[in-house]
């Protein structure tokens, strides 16, 4: 009853903006909530949760304005509820996901968890910026046509929407790097991909003849040493690894090599599907990992420090 | 990323030490190459044969 009483006293513009706000922020989750090859998050269960927490952020965010102008300052605790509630939602991810590291064919690696975690946190947050300014902009505008208010108040939150995905956005692996296939040669119990040596584990018969038949090999190579330094972090080849792997199988062997000498990075394995479009697509799309990621820019600055 | 050896199978018998790793002695080339075979599948290691022709068994989850 006292929910009623408060819709109640609620004015007609109020309620506009409030459901403004809560239909923006969900969409801005539902934006950012993509099903590719990767399927991260899981669908339909996981999908469906992330819905429901897009959709309780972005309403945290739409009450936060009318509640602050009703100067309800506690209404301000909401957001740091949201803050709190956000980190458990990275945990939640990151936790799950170590859980599930020993049921895949290869482990994803801390570097990816932690990659992954972050961004579902910051989609979250996302969410709730597009709904506060959302919002903001109806009640600032407060024009007496709420048509205009709301085409406003739309319109900034698909700016916000924009800036916020563009600056959270990061790059893929094809985008800093070339990938070819590579020619797989044993020699004895040694794996060479284009000539350049890979591993020695090769040491039996059936390893041997089962690598030279369907022994799959992908070579990413940088163009210049800023996208090495990259490439050849060790969570990152991981990573492609891992999207290589999980996009066609393995039946056994997987091989990373990162040969510092080229900076080149070879991985190799035994897939179930034998399909090296496939495979190239899988690396080509892998993230470019947050710990890995060097920004020029940044690179550049000393910040204060002694060159 | 550790790596361990699991098992070095020689048919040399100077080569076999006491201690870690388990060193197993066999007679020769082909019974070598069999249980190199065989362990390898059941302890879903890699197998490295060494110049010197004998093997390695490393733990893979390294």
């Amino acid at each position: 009853m006292e929910i009623l009483v408060t819709i109640k006293e609620l004015g007609i513009n109020d309620i506009y903006a409030i459901s403004a706000g809560i239909v923006m922020g969900t969409l801005a989750r539902l934006i950012t909530l993509k099903v590719d090859l990767r399927q991260i998050p899981s669908y339909p269960s996981a999908y469906f949760n992330n819905i429901i927490l897009g959709l309780i952020a972005s309403s945290l965010g739409a009450i936060a304005i009318p509640a602050i102008l009703t100067k309800d300052f506690t209404a301000v605790t909401f957001l740091a509820l949201a803050a709190t509630q956000f980190r458990e939602v990275r945990t939640a991810e990151r936790e799950s996901l170590e859980q599930l590291e020993h049921t895949e064919f290869v482990q994803r690696g801390e570097a990816y968890i932690d990659g992954i975690s972050k961004t579902f946190e910051s989609r979250n947050y996302i969410s709730l910026v597009t709904a506060v300014c959302t919002v903001l902009v109806i009640y600032i505008i407060n024009c007496p046509d709420i048509l205009l208010n709301m085409i406003f108040g739309v319109g900034a939150g698909l700016l916000v929407m924009f800036l916020c995905y563009r600056f959270t956005k990061g790059r893929n692996i094809g985008e800093i790097c070339t990938i070819n296939i590579g020619q797989v040669e044993v020699k004895g119990s040694e794996l060479y991909v284009d000539g350049i040596f890979v591993t020695n584990h090769l040491g039996t018969d059936v390893s041997r003849e089962l690598f030279t038949s369907e022994g799959l090999a992908l070579v990413l190579e940088a163009p210049d040493t800023m996208s090495s330094v990259v490439l050849l972090n060790s969570g990152q080849s991981q990573a492609i690894l891992f999207e290589a792997v999980r996009a066609l199988g393995v039946k056994r062997y997987r091989f990373i090599e990162r040969n510092l000498l080229t900076g080149k990075v070879i991985i190799a394995f035994v897939p179930i599907i034998n399909d090296p479009d496939r495979a190239v697509k899988a690396a080509y799309n892998t993230p470019v990992l947050e710990n890995s990621r060097k920004i020029k820019r940044i690179m550049k600055t000393s910040f204060g420090g002694k060159e | 990323m550790s790596k361990n050896i699991i098992v070095y199978i020689t048919a040399d018998e100077k080569r076999v030490l006491s201690g870690d790793p388990l060193t197993l002695l066999v007679k020769d080339a082909e019974e070598q190459k069999d249980l190199a075979l065989e362990l390898s599948r059941a302890l879903k290691t890699g197998t490295v044969q060494l110049k010197n022709g004998d093997y390695i068994l490393i733990d893979e989850d390294g």
